[in-house]
């Protein structure tokens, strides 16, 4: 009978101990390169913005406390995992009625005070919103 | 010898591992949210240098409103022209005007640059808002007229009574402004969207896009159906976006009439434009939303343009040169 696991001395030349090394080594970085890939899904982010740079970063799925932010002039409260323009000194209040954002994709934004509320999570909502 | 022949493809193999790994690191999403035009902008990047560019992007939407088309900033070249009634100003200004002027010539009006004191009377948004009284009503709707505008070389006038306000195209100029740079950059997809605008647009030029609608009874962020697009731009006007309600609890939405001065009364709810240049989906949003779906037609096809309505009695109907996918998320909403 056929020995399969006998390795010939050719073989053995073609896939040396450290040539299957050098394959885990390579096959690690290929996997550990697409880890982020696969973390992008999943949780719920909410990213606060005030007058373009990124302020705040709360992870909603996990969150399960109850707070308030100050941003400029704006109140921003968190409940769990839903986030909200609890307060704002604009005329309009665009932003307090846009109401509670728990899912990804939603966004809320006080644009007389320069302060935006974006969900991150997975990428299965639109490319972009018209309004 | 042996072993030195395994460590060069060793190094070589890492090597190329590495290369991949850093062009597909650079291929990574760019997203840069900030503030210009009085909206939220949100420029989204694939592709290489994407950091670069998008701030190239955010810089130019900038210098455009304080440049050039802002008519509340007064070292702007529209607030020159509003307070001078003549001036040289630059020549993408004074291209943008000409744009603008001809299509007010294509809609008969219904969209007209000159409308800028009735929406300064309205103020609609604003912190103080009043209904305005009827006589300067009247006063400021005998200022508008397009065909005040002359444009000779760079030099632009307007009429003693006139002032401009271009706040009916500004966020498609910046989004045509965007493409401008994107494609002369590494960039290979983008979704750029300043305030409601977006601009669609990949190197490949496939149909790998999906726009949301917004819904027009919920907030910004809830669309109530979708549409499967193109390299295309995409503009949306709503009663809905921005409105101020009086003392009696009456609503007031932004775009106004320029035959009658006061806010459009028709049933449309909202109009999403999709068309191959920025002013003019911008400008066409607004000017079938003030039209109404059986006038729009023409103005559409006559830009290559199509469009999207939704009506207060929650029917969507599409204008007849409509061939993208569309998908009504929510059933309260009927495809007619």
């Amino acid at each position: 009978m056929k020995n399969y696991f006998a390795r010939t001395t050719q073989e053995r030349k073609l896939l040396g101990r450290v040539d299957v090394l050098i394959i885990i080594l390579i096959a690690a970085i290929c996997v550990g390169s697409c880890v982020p890939l696969f973390l992008k899904k999943g949780d719920v982010t909410a990213k606060i913005i005030y007058d373009g740079e990124t302020v705040e970063e709360i992870n909603l799925s996990q969150n399960e406390k109850k707070f308030t932010l100050e941003v400029g002039r704006c109140d921003i409260a968190v409940e769990g995992h839903e986030i909200f323009f609890a307060n704002s000194p604009c005329p309009d209040k665009v932003c307090m009625n846009a109401g509670r954002l728990r899912k990804s994709g939603e966004f809320a934004s006080c644009v007389p005070e320069k302060v935006a509320i974006i969900l991150k999570g997975d990428r299965k909502s639109p490319d972009a919103i018209t309004y | 010898m042996k072993s030195k022949k395994r460590f060069i493809s060793a190094a070589a193999a890492l090597l190329a591992t590495l290369a991949i790994v850093i062009v597909v690191g650079k291929d990574t999403d760019y997203e840069k949210t900030s503030y210009a035009m009085a909206a939220m902008t949100d420029i989204k990047l694939s592709g290489s240098g994407c950091e670069k560019t998008a701030e190239e992007i955010n810089d130019r939407i900038v210098e455009c409103e304080n440049r050039e088309i802002s008519r509340n900033i007064a070292s702007s070249d529209v607030s020159k022209i509003n307070s001078e009634k003549s001036c040289a100003v630059s020549e993408k200004t004074a291209g943008y005007i000409r744009q603008l002027k001809d299509f007010s010539v294509s809609c008969n009006g219904a969209v007209d640059i000159t409308i800028g004191e009735l929406t300064r009377l309205w103020n609609i948004g604003g912190d103080d808002f009043r209904v305005p009284d009827a006589q300067a009503i009247e006063e400021a709707l005998s200022g508008v007229g397009y065909e005040n505008i002359a444009i000779e070389g760079n030099t632009v006038t307007i009429g003693d009574e006139q002032t401009l306000d271009l706040g009916c195209a500004g966020k498609g100029i910046a989004c045509d402004e965007a493409l401008g740079i994107i494609k002369s950059s590494g960039v290979k997809k983008a979704v750029v969207s300043v305030g409601g605008s977006v601009l669609l647009w990949s190197r490949n030029g496939k149909k790998e896009f999906t726009v949301g609608i917004r819904d027009p009874q919920k907030g910004a962020s809830d669309y109530c159906m979708t549409v499967r697009t193109g390299n295309t731009f995409v503009s949306t006007s709503g009663t809905y976006e921005r409105f101020s309600v009086d003392k009696n609890g009456k609503e007031y939405h932004h775009i106004i009439s320029t035959e009658t001065g006061y806010p459009v009364e028709n049933d449309v709810l909202s109009v999403t434009v999709f068309c191959e240049n920025g002013l003019l989906s911008d400008s066409l949003s607004s000017a079938c939303l003030i039209l109404g779906y059986e006038q729009s037609e023409d103005l559409l096809n006559r830009y290559d343009a199509c469009a999207v309505f939704v009506f207060k009695d929650n029917t969507v109907m599409t204008s007849s040169g409509f061939s993208y996918e569309l998908n009504v998320k929510d059933d309260r909403y009927i495809l007619k």
